[in-house]
C-alpha cells in the first residue's frame, strides 16, 4: 500500500518537475530515464529513513521536488551546463510549480 | 501533471537481507573493515540504511557496542568522498547518514551516562541534519534526545516547558511515534516530580496510544515505568500485573536496558511486600544485568539501594561494602553533581563506620530520579 503511494506521489510530482525544467536540462531520452531512476532511488530510500517511515507519503512532495532539483543540478553541472534556473530553496521550487500558495514577505537583512 | 502511475525498478534490500548484511559488517573486526569496505558494501546507501536501523536496536541491547559501531561508521562516512554520477550515494544521503550515526552514538553515550560525550554527538548530529531534506523532522529527533539527556541531568522544569512545543511539532509533521515518545518523557518527569497520580494518568494515556499504534517498544517500557510508579504509591498488585505484561515484550525486542530496569522494579516490589531476601536477589540480578551492558551509573545506583535494604535487614557490614563499591564508579563517571553534599556526608559516615542513612537515601534518591 505504502509502495503504491510512493509511486503515485513520485509520478505526479516528477511530471510537474519535468514539465517546468526538463526542457532546459538538455537531456537525451536515455539520460532522462537514468535521471528519473536516480531520483526515484533517492526518494524511495528517503521515505524509509527512521522518522520518515511511518509519516504519510503525501507529506513528502516538497522534499521530493527539492531532491529532484538538487540531483538535476548535479547532473547538469557534470555536463558543464549552467544550473542557475533551478531554484535552491524547496519552497521556491514548490511556488514556481504552483504547488504552494502565496509568497512570504521578504524581510531585508539587518 | 501526469495521470499515469509509473513504475520504477526498486533496488531495495528486504528487511531480512538488510539485517543479514548489517550483521556481516558488525561481525567483521573494525581493524579489517576499511580494507573490506567494498566487499561489505559499506559504501552502498541501502546497506547504510539497514546498518543504521540495526545500530538503533543494538543501542537497547548493548549500548557500549552501539557507541563503538556508530563511532566507527561516523569516522568512515566522514572520510567518504562521494562522486557524482559514479557513486550510488545521492544528494543529501551522506549528510543524513552522518547525522543519524551521530544521533545513535549520542543516544548510546546517554544510556552509558557519558553525558558530555552524548552532548557532543548531538551537536554533530544536528549540524549534519541541518543540511538534509526535511531537516526539521531530523533535528526534532535530536531535540528529543537532548531533552531526555536534560531529564537525566534533572532539569525537570526546563524540559517540561519545552516538551509541549516538541510534541506539537512532531504532531504537525505527522510523526506520531516520536510525539508519543515526547509524552512518555512528560510522564517520566511527572513521576520524578513526585506528582504520582498525574504520572499514573499520563502513563495510562501513553500505554493506550502505544497499543493503538502498535509500538511495542514504547509499550514495554511504559509498563515498567508505570509499575515503578504504582510501587511508589503502594499499589503492589497493579505493579505486579504490569511487570508480567512487560516481560514478553521486552524479551522479544531484546531490550536489555529496560529488562535490567524491570529487575530493579521487581526488587522494589518485593521490598514493598517486606520480602527482603527475594528483593536483595532481584536487585542483585538487576545489577548483574546493568554490569553486563556497561551501564555503570545504574550499577552504582543499585549498590546504594541494596545498602539501604541491607541496613533494613540488619546487615550493616554488607551494606558498608555495597556503599564502598559505589564510590569509585560515582567518581569515575562524575555522577550526581547535585548530590555532592550527600556524597561527602555518606563518605564520612562510612569512614566512621556509622552509615548516615539520610545521606544514603538522599544519594540513591538522586540516582532513582536519574533513571526515569
Amino acid at each position: 500500500m505504502r509502495d503504491e503511494q510512493i509511486e503515485f506521489l513520485f509520478s505526479k510530482t516528477i511530471g510537474v518537475f519535468e514539465g517546468a525544467f526538463m526542457g532546459r536540462l538538455q537531456l537525451s531520452d536515455e539520460e532522462t530515464l537514468a535521471f528519473e531512476e536516480r531520483v526515484f532511488a533517492w526518494f524511495d530510500r528517503f521515505t524509509r529513513r527512521p522518522g520518515n517511515e511511518r509519516v504519510p507519503v503525501v507529506r513528502f512532495q516538497i522534499p521530493l521536488l527539492s531532491g529532484a532539483c538538487n540531483l538535476a543540478r548535479d547532473l547538469v553541472e557534470s555536463k558543464g551546463v549552467t544550473s542557475d534556473f533551478l531554484p535552491s530553496d524547496p519552497k521556491d521550487v514548490a511556488r514556481q510549480l504552483g504547488l504552494l500558495e502565496g509568497l512570504e514577505p521578504v524581510v531585508p537583512e539587518q | 501533471m501526469t495521470g499515469t502511475v509509473r513504475h520504477f525498478r526498486r533496488r531495495r534490500l528486504s528487511r531480512e537481507e538488510g539485517e543479514q548484511y548489517a550483521q556481516r559488517v558488525l561481525l567483521t573486526p573494525t581493524s579489517e573493515r576499511l580494507e573490506k569496505a567494498h566487499a561489505l558494501h559499506l559504501d552502498d546507501p541501502e546497506m547504510l540504511l539497514s546498518l543504521l536501523g540495526v545500530l538503533q536496536k543494538v543501542c537497547e541491547e548493548t549500548p557500549k557496542d552501539a557507541l563503538e559501531e556508530a563511532t566507527f561508521l561516523y569516522r568512515y562516512l566522514e572520510n567518504l568522498k562521494v562522486r557524482y554520477p559514479a557513486d550510488p550515494i545521492l544528494h543529501d544521503e551522506r549528510e543524513w547518514y552522518l547525522g543519524e550515526a551521530a544521533r545513535v552514538a549520542g543516544t548510546a553515550a546517554r544510556f552509558l551516562a557519558r553525558r558530555d560525550e552524548a552532548r557532543e554527538w548531538f551537536d554533530l548530529s544536528e549540524a549534519w541534519f541541518l543540511a538534509t531534506e526535511n531537516s526539521a523532522s531530523n533535528v526534532a529527533r535530536v531535540t528529543y534526545q537532548r531533552l531526555a539527556l536534560r531529564t537525566e541531568d534533572r532539569d525537570f522544569l526546563g524540559v517540561m516547558k519545552l516538551l509541549p512545543h516538541l510534541i506539537a511539532n512532531f504532531e504537525r509533521m505527522s510523526m506520531t511515534h516520536d510525539a508519543l515518545k515526547g509524552r512518555f518523557l512528560q510522564a517520566a518527569i511527572l513521576k520524578e516530580l513526585n506528582r504520582l497520580p498525574e504520572a499514573v494518568e499520563a502513563y495510562g494515556e501513553v500505554i493506550n496510544e502505544a497499543e493503538e499504534i502498535k509500538n511495542e517498544r514504547i509499550l514495554g517500557t511504559a509498563y515498567v515505568n508505570l509499575a515503578l510508579t504504582h510501587c511508589a504509591l503502594g499499589n503492589a498488585d497493579e505493579a505486579a500485573t504490569l511487570v508480567a505484561k512487560s516481560t514478553p515484550l521486552l524479551v522479544r525486542a531484546k531490550n536489555n536496558v529496560t529488562l535490567a530496569k524491570l529487575q530493579w522494579t521487581v526488587g522494589f516490589l518485593l521490598r514493598s511486600k517486606g520480602n527482603f531476601p527475594a528483593a536483595i536477589e532481584a536487585y542483585g540480578s538487576a545489577q548483574r544485568q546493568f554490569a553486563a551492558i556497561d551501564m555503570h551509573a545504574d550499577v552504582a545506583a543499585v549498590h546504594l539501594v541494596l545498602a539501604d535494604l541491607l541496613l533494613d535487614a540488619g546487615q550493616a557490614a554488607q551494606a558498608e561494602w555495597e556503599i564502598r563499591s559505589a564510590f569509585p564508579i560515582i567518581e569515575e563517571y562524575k555522577l550526581v553533581p547535585e548530590g555532592v553534599a550527600a556524597l561527602s556526608l555518606l563518605r564520612e559516615s562510612v569512614r566512621r563506620r556509622q552509615i548516615d542513612r539520610q545521606a544514603l537515601r538522599a544519594l540513591h534518591g538522586y540516582f532513582e530520579k536519574l533513571r526515569g
